[in-house]
């Protein structure tokens, strides 16, 4: 018997579709607000949720990520009158078990909520890792969470997964934990990177060769689907495979067996698949650049990394972790940073993602140098200068918050005054609080910087960002 | 700037042939060789100021631990890895250090210097992205 929670603020369809469930021998409550039923989710044990589109208080699909993660993290069927191959899309991708279109009748529904019910007993069978291996894989948020639950899934198995998201987003670091994870950790990893090889020489170099099967082939050599035997090939940049590369690969994987170059024999090869791409493989299907047969074997299992701009939730975390490992990586003494550092590198949309910010935080903490906090002036100049042109331009040309233009002298004892604050809030976190090393640095008495600091309202106790 | 590091504890016949074929792709003043593990482990501690790409020439499997035991100053490098020799267990090994392009000494090096420039090429776009 399952918990169904019914999220529609049609209470003739809720009743209906109440009933047809209740007969089914399943337990039913129902919400008709978004709010009502996030708070529902929340508070009791539910297995699968019939979302609503249309809510009085919102777009159900917008509560779709709020609802997986609530502590049973339900599977959700979407139900919507107003059907739209855009919304179907989007309630998918953002992990809809399915979609299904009003009027509702007994066999629509049906069929989704056993699958559903049946794939959440299935789930709860399986011993999930004690503690699954994340590598450098770094965040709390639930988007993050569901993509490791994922992981966990896909390390249970030797289904071919294929890894999609921009550049920078931790393709291989997930591709590696679900290799660590798995039953093959011990055996190798190799990693076939698709854009790096030339056509001219990506075949051999993935099949291998006989000796003397084309000039300059003096040897025999193994490829890397021979070299990665019982354990795990990883192709990442899949979307760079030449489709003469594709054809042969395909083979490879419908008969686990390949052919070197220029050999009469076959070999068999046991290995597991994980590819990578941050290219829509689906549009180059239709523009005739890639297989449709061979993404089909690819995309068994798929995992979708998002963007950082998508979880800056996780922005604080991986912050903590680069500045605490790259300074351990140095060799040098940790450092703390700023309240304004994390809120510049939170300000910051990151086009490159989590390597993006790596970088930052490297270069950073070099710049930084001796210095014991990092400051934004440590962070690199084209991320300082983008944020200041972002906050001119949303500024637009008015100076003063009220939109009227003040004085000279009011416009530069604002000027005056935002210096100061900034400067005194840096000099006590630099100064950890000790005054008198504060009135060192500044030049300033001791009772001039008491009446300072009471004006901008600054405490004396800091907050440092890593111990 | 340098755009590449390239390590090797001897300078033989092979590690000559690889500089010359490297230096068809990419002039030499954008390469920094490191003869010693000590003095590369020290750049690797220094901030990478773009520098992502490393040939490791490797002449004996001792060699190839040390590396190994570097792993962490690697992160985010792509690698090019020249082993001693072509047995299961070496490439095997090799494998750890999760190389772009893997090849042993009696290979023909031509081929570390296309995937060499393809990856320098594939960098210099990727940075003018994100700046």
């Amino acid at each position: 018997m399952g918990k169904v929670l019914i999220i529609d603020d049609d209470k003739l369809n809720s009743e209906m579709l109440c009933d047809m469930i209740s007969i089914m021998g399943h337990e039913v409550t129902c919400a008709f607000t978004a709010e009502e039923g996030l708070k529902q989710a929340s508070s009791n044990t539910v297995d699968v949720v019939f979302l609503d589109v249309q809510l009085p208080d919102g777009n159900g699909l917008m509560i779709l990520p709020q609802i997986h993660a609530t502590p049973s993290a339900p599977e959700v069927i979407i139900i919507t009158g107003y059907g739209s191959p855009d919304g179907a899309e989007l309630a998918i991708k953002n992990g809809a078990w399915d979609f299904i279109e009003k009027p509702l009748v007994k066999n629509m529904i049906e069929l989704p909520l056993v699958r559903a019910l049946q794939y959440r007993s299935a789930k709860k069978t399986i011993r999930a890792p004690l503690a699954l291996k994340r590598g450098d894989i770094i965040g709390s948020s639930a988007i993050m969470n569901s993509r490791m639950e994922l992981v966990a899934q896909a390390s249970m198995s030797d289904t071919n997964v294929l890894i999609s998201g921009e550049t920078g987003t931790g393709k291989e670091l997930f591709a590696r934990a679900i290799h660590n994870n798995s039953s093959r950790s011990g055996a190798t990893f190799v990693t076939v990177d698709c854009a790096s090889l030339p056509p001219t020489i990506l075949e051999s170099v993935l099949f291998g060769h006989e000796k003397g099967a084309f000039t300059g082939a003096d040897r025999t050599r193994d490829g890397l689907i021979i070299q990665a035997d019982g354990g795990t090939l990883f192709l990442d940049e899949v979307g760079e495979l030449t489709l003469s590369a594709q054809r042969a690969f395909l083979r490879v994987l419908q008969e686990q067996r390949l052919r070197p170059l220029g050999s009469k024999r076959e070999i068999e090869s046991n290995f597991r698949l994980i590819s990578a791409t941050n290219r829509d493989l689906s549009r180059m299907v239709k523009e005739g650049q890639f297989r449709e047969d061979l993404l089909f074997r690819l995309r068994t299992f798929a995992i979708e990394l998002p963007p950082l701009r998508e979880h800056p939730e996780d922005i604080k975390d991986l912050t903590f972790y680069y500045v605490n490992k790259i300074c351990t990586l140095r060799g040098t003494e940790a450092k703390g940073f700023s309240p304004e550092f994390l809120e510049t590198i939170c300000a910051y949309e990151w086009p490159g993602n989590i390597r993006e910010l790596v970088s930052a935080i490297d270069m950073a903490i070099a710049v930084a140098s001796h210095d014991h906090i990092l400051f934004p002036k440590h962070l690199p100049t084209y991320i300082r200068v983008h944020l200041v042109r972002d906050a001119v331009q949303k500024k637009g040309v008015v100076p003063f918050p009220s939109g009227k233009m003040g004085t000279l002298k009011e416009c530069r004892e604002s000027a005056i005054g935002r210096e100061e604050r900034q400067y005194l809030q840096e000099l006590i976190v630099m100064t950890g609080g000790n005054i008198k090393k504060a009135c060192e640095i500044s030049g300033l008495s001791r009772v001039r910087l008491y009446v300072l600091l009471k004006k901008y309202n600054i405490e004396r106790k800091t907050s440092q960002g890593v111990s | 700037m340098d755009k590449v590091i390239f390590y090797s504890s001897s300078f033989g016949t092979s590690c000559e042939r690889l500089l010359q074929s490297i230096e068809r792709v990419i002039s030499e003043e954008h390469i920094k060789i490191y003869w010693t593990i000590e003095a590369l482990t020290r750049r690797l501690k220094q901030t990478r100021n773009g520098t992502n790409v490393a040939v490791f020439h490797i002449s004996e499997m001792d060699d190839l631990q040390r590396l190994i035991s570097l792993q962490d100053l690697l992160w985010n490098m792509k690698i090019i890895l020249i082993l001693p020799n072509g047995d299961q267990d070496t490439i095997a090994k090799g494998h750890v250090l999760r190389p772009r392009f893997l090849i042993d000494h009696d290979s023909n090096f031509q081929e570390v210097a296309a995937v060499l420039g393809r990856i320098i090429g594939n960098s210099d776009i990727n940075k003018n992205i994100h700046n």
